[in-house]
């Protein structure tokens, strides 16, 4: 009897605890999405039921500006100056805790064991932050989940504007009109044109970001290798071909082993990488209009001369080893280690790197310069690749906007920790002043544009391997449009890196047709996987160029031909 | 208390009678077989005891497949949820049949799952076998840890692994195809190298813990078959033909019929990692497509629909090998 007893009192507890499980874990999940259905409030330290919690924050809405009358700028201010910030966000009276549940992708991707950064913004605009920070490719996939379970997060900050569509026409987002209204610093630099780039169908599907290195990214080269190999600048394709030769047969590092190469893709296996820089030289990298007609690198015979070109580089054995299927990161050591004789990267970050792995030998810091755009035919002018496109979106959940209190909260947080807004330099490099006042400081230039300040070494020694997650909020806003550095002895690098960024943006570039047009998200993804793999066949020699015009024809089958008619139809053009 | 223990006992024989040949015995309980409620009665605290067993499965388990499947025969809205989702018919499965990719990636689903089964599936038996005859236990236990450790690695690790075997600059064959005098190779980005690649590191991960099944299933064969076979004069190859695998031979079909059931799940997350646009035309298997077009680009409907096609496919081959297994050794899973 007993034994009965007791058989059924546990078999009674299991199934209790089974169900508790699975009744909390649903519980949760709808908590965590605070869908906005009234349940929102109960997970909230405030204690009244949805809507507009405060006084205030209605006050406010009354004043905001209609989505339909917002100004989108035609350009970004010379300086920024912040906004007035106790006056823009009045409409938010901060008396109501809210859960703010953000999603990006960033340098680091692992959480921080103790984020001060969170805890500074947690405390400044009393919210509840849940954070995460993942990889590119993670950071769709979980979101799409995240979406399609109904726990959704409240803003995604996605790098592929084809994600934001797809997930808009599931109605999952909300209309970013509806939120800018309260993002006066946001409102500055969201100009006409970003604004008709995340536009689809008539809808704002989210907020462009600004980016963070703007059209700094340029071929650097050898200096001294140039010099030691008694060769001039490059301006031809030919002309790289043959620095590329001299470079992996002549030792310009003059060790005695042929450990030197021209360049590497540091792609992981997915696409050109930094090689991609090199198809300027034969043409328009994206969708182009030539007389007026809709124009494509692989209509005009660009993408074919520049794959000849990645093919002659490899077949003579001048790249990398594993210059396809290596890492930007392990790639990055070749580099430093004065493997490489060229490379795509941002002028600045590339000297100061340079200078920190040689042990700050000051005299490294000559070893690059950028090299001008090159054309594959000489005597004619090239060209940088098109510029001025954001750096991701910021989109809000539906689920977020059906609570106006939370979701001007969302708007005082996101738009309070833009360039050059009150806590902006808060979440930048690993934190700002506010995080740690002791060595880092945020100065302000006589032009009105800012440099960020630390003492790197006591940083480093503070930032744990445990605390690297931090960095992950400089995702968030982070920009270096504006931000100059501090010339000083001690930072050498500094001023030629500025210079070097300068002198790449004043490039003449390419038109940028992209900003016009929105074509089919999951066509152009799957013409992605398409041509990826071809490409790579064509330089691998996998496939021949004999092949090339049958190729063409499969890749208008593949969605091509869909894409040049309605890219033509947007860009008022005719198809070919 | 011996009253009590009685019926258990009785209990015991009866739930033994269906089990194994005991033909007198199960011809007298079919006569007087008590009906399912009574059964239920009479067990009734084991019954008690599966049910969260059974809570779990029904929840976890079963109620997931079902939404899968009417997933697949509907247009997921994410704003609409499973049911309220318009019907769509067919067309899912005519928007997978009818792509482009479907082909190939189908084609090389089956042939890197029957590699898998074909190179995987004897040396874990042959691995157990040596460790069963393994005469020094210190030895053994050691070995054992060290083939067993690679399956707690991930994959990511793994390929790390890979690359630091197979990679131009600084792999470890290649250093040795140079030393030499051999060309440096590019293993990764030869898709003729990728299966072999992707199978023997599969191998290396998992022979060690696969032969944990086996090894249970030897130790329970009687020491003294083995004393006998040596007195009648059976040297180690006889002894393992007509005394070793037929005592293992049940486990044999088991795992085999277990793995045919995957036939079509290649091991997406291992390719995922392995593969790279150069040898996509080799490597892109169902799991990878699905990933990619289901997951990524919000197709869940197709990502559900290849999964319904998979879990049919992977049933009919199930059913088909036990039934092959049952006709030719007498032995199957049920």
């Amino acid at each position: 009897m007993f034994r009965k007893t007791t058989v059924l009192a546990i078999s009674l507890m299991l199934v209790l605890s089974l169900l508790l499980a699975a009744c909390s874990s649903g519980g949760k999940n709808a908590n965590s999405g605070g869908n906005g259905t009234g349940n929102q409030a109960e997970t909230e330290s405030g204690d009244k039921q949805g809507g507009n919690a405060s006084g205030g924050a209605e006050g406010g809405a009354e004043d905001a500006v209609k989505p339909e009358d917002l100004v989108f700028p035609e350009k970004f201010p010379d300086v920024p100056k912040a906004v007035d910030y106790d006056k823009s966000y009045a409409y938010d009276d901060m008396s109501k805790n809210y859960t703010i549940d953000i999603m990006l992708s960033g340098f680091i991707n692992q959480p921080a064991t103790k984020d001060m950064i969170k805890e500074f913004y947690e405390k400044t605009f009393n919210v509840t932050l849940k954070f995460t920070n993942l990889s590119g490719e993670d950071l769709v996939n979980k979101t799409n989940v995240r979406f399609a379970s109904g726990d959704a997060p409240d803003v995604v900050l996605l790098g592929d504007k084809a994600i934001a569509q797809a997930l808009f026409k599931q109605g999952q987002l909300l209309d970013a009109t509806e939120i800018l209204p309260y993002m006066p610093q946001m409102m500055t630099y969201v100009t006409q044109e970003y604004k008709n780039w995340s536009t689809d169908n008539g809808n704002m599907v989210g907020i462009p970001r600004l980016p963070v290195f703007p059209d700094v990214w340029g071929n650097f080269i050898r200096q001294d290798w140039l010099k030691k190999l008694g060769m001039e600048m490059p301006k031809t394709a030919d002309e790289v071909f043959a620095y590329a030769k001299a470079v992996t047969e002549q030792d310009p590092d003059g060790n005695g082993k042929p450990d030197t190469y021209f360049m590497g893709a540091a792609g992981a296996g997915q696409g050109f990488g930094m090689m991609a820089g090199l198809m300027d030289m034969f043409g328009h990298r994206s969708w182009n209009v030539k007389d007026d007609k809709i124009n494509h690198p692989m209509l005009d015979g660009t993408m074919k001369s520049y794959l000849e070109f990645m093919k002659k580089l490899n077949d003579n054995k001048l790249l990398a080893p594993d210059w396809y299927t290596i890492q930007w990161e392990q790639f990055k050591a070749y580099t430093l280690q004065n493997k490489i004789g060229m490379v795509n990267y941002p002028g600045w970050n590339l000297l100061q790197e340079q200078y920190s792995a040689s042990q700050n030998d000051v005299k490294t810091i000559e070893n690059w310069a950028p090299v001008p755009p090159l054309s594959a035919v000489a005597g004619q002018e090239g060209l940088m690749p098109p510029g001025g496109s954001p750096g991701g979106i910021y989109v809000i959940s539906k689920k977020a906007g059906e609570d106006p209190g939370k979701l001007k909260r969302i708007a005082h947080f996101l738009d309070a920790v833009q360039y050059p807004n009150k806590y902006y330099w808060v979440g930048n490099q690993g934190g700002g002043s506010e995080v740690w006042p002791d060595y880092t400081k945020v100065v302000q230039n006589e032009d009105g544009t800012y440099f960020y300040e630390s003492d790197m070494a006591k940083l480093q020694n503070e930032m744990k391997p445990e605390l690297k997650g931090m960095m992950d909020w400089q995702s968030l806003g982070y920009t270096l449009i504006w931000e100059r550095h501090r010339y000083a002895p001690d930072v050498p690098y500094n001023e030629p890196g500025d210079k070097y960024q300068d002198i790449v943006r004043a490039y003449p570039r390419q038109t940028n047709y992209d900003m016009l047009l929105n074509l089919d998200g999951p066509t152009m993804n799957r013409l992605k996987d398409f041509t990826q793999k071809n490409e790579i066949a064509f330089v691998l020699g996998k496939r021949s160029f004999d092949d090339w015009d049958k190729y063409v024809d499969e890749w208008k089958k593949a969605g091509g031909q869909k894409l040049i008619e309605q890219a033509a139809e947007q860009l008022k053009v005719t198809a070919p | 208390m011996s009253e009590a223990r009685r019926p258990s006992a009785g209990k015991t024989a009866a739930v033994a009678v269906p089990g194994v040949g005991n033909p007198g015995t199960a011809g007298l309980s079919a006569g007087r077989k008590p009906s399912l409620w009574k059964r239920i009665q009479q067990h009734r605290t084991l019954y008690l005891l599966f049910i969260p067993v059974l809570a779990y499965f029904l929840v976890f388990k079963y109620w997931p497949i079902l939404l899968a499947w009417v997933v697949a025969f509907k247009e997921l809205q994410l704003g609409s949820g499973v049911f309220q989702s318009p019907w769509v018919g067919l067309q899912n499965f005519k928007d997978i049949f009818l792509s482009p990719d479907i082909p190939n990636v189908i084609s090389n689903t089956i042939e890197i799952s029957v590699l898998r089964l074909v190179c995987g599936f004897l040396p874990p038996i042959i691995l157990a076998i040596m460790f069963h005859d393994m005469a020094t236990r210190r030895l053994k236990r050691w070995l054992q840890t060290l083939v067993y450790i690679p399956h707690f690695f991930s994959w990511v690790i793994v390929f790390g692994v890979v690359f630091g075997f197979f990679s131009v600059g600084s792999g470890f064959v290649n250093n040795m195809l140079a030393a030499f005098g051999f060309d440096r190779h590019e293993f990764l980005l030869d898709s003729s190298w990728f299966r072999p690649i992707l199978i023997g590191s599969a191998l290396w991960k998992e022979i060690g813990w696969s032969t944990i099944i086996y090894l249970a299933a030897l130790s329970t064969v009687d020491a003294q078959l083995y004393e006998a076979a040596v007195i009648d004069g059976a040297g180690p190859l006889k002894r393992m033909r007509h005394i070793t695998f037929p005592s293992i031979m049940p486990v044999v079909t088991f795992v085999l019929c277990i793995n045919l059931g995957f036939l079509l799940n290649a091991g997406g997350e291992q390719i995922l990692l392995f593969y790279n646009d150069a040898v996509l035309d080799k490597a892109d298997v169902i799991d990878t497509w699905v990933y990619r077009e289901g997951l990524a680009r919000l197709q869940f409907s197709l990502a559900a629909t290849v999964g319904l096609f998979q879990s049919v496919i992977g049933l009919a081959l199930v059913v088909i090998c036990n039934y092959f297994a049952k006709k030719l050794s007498g032995r199957g899973i049920w």
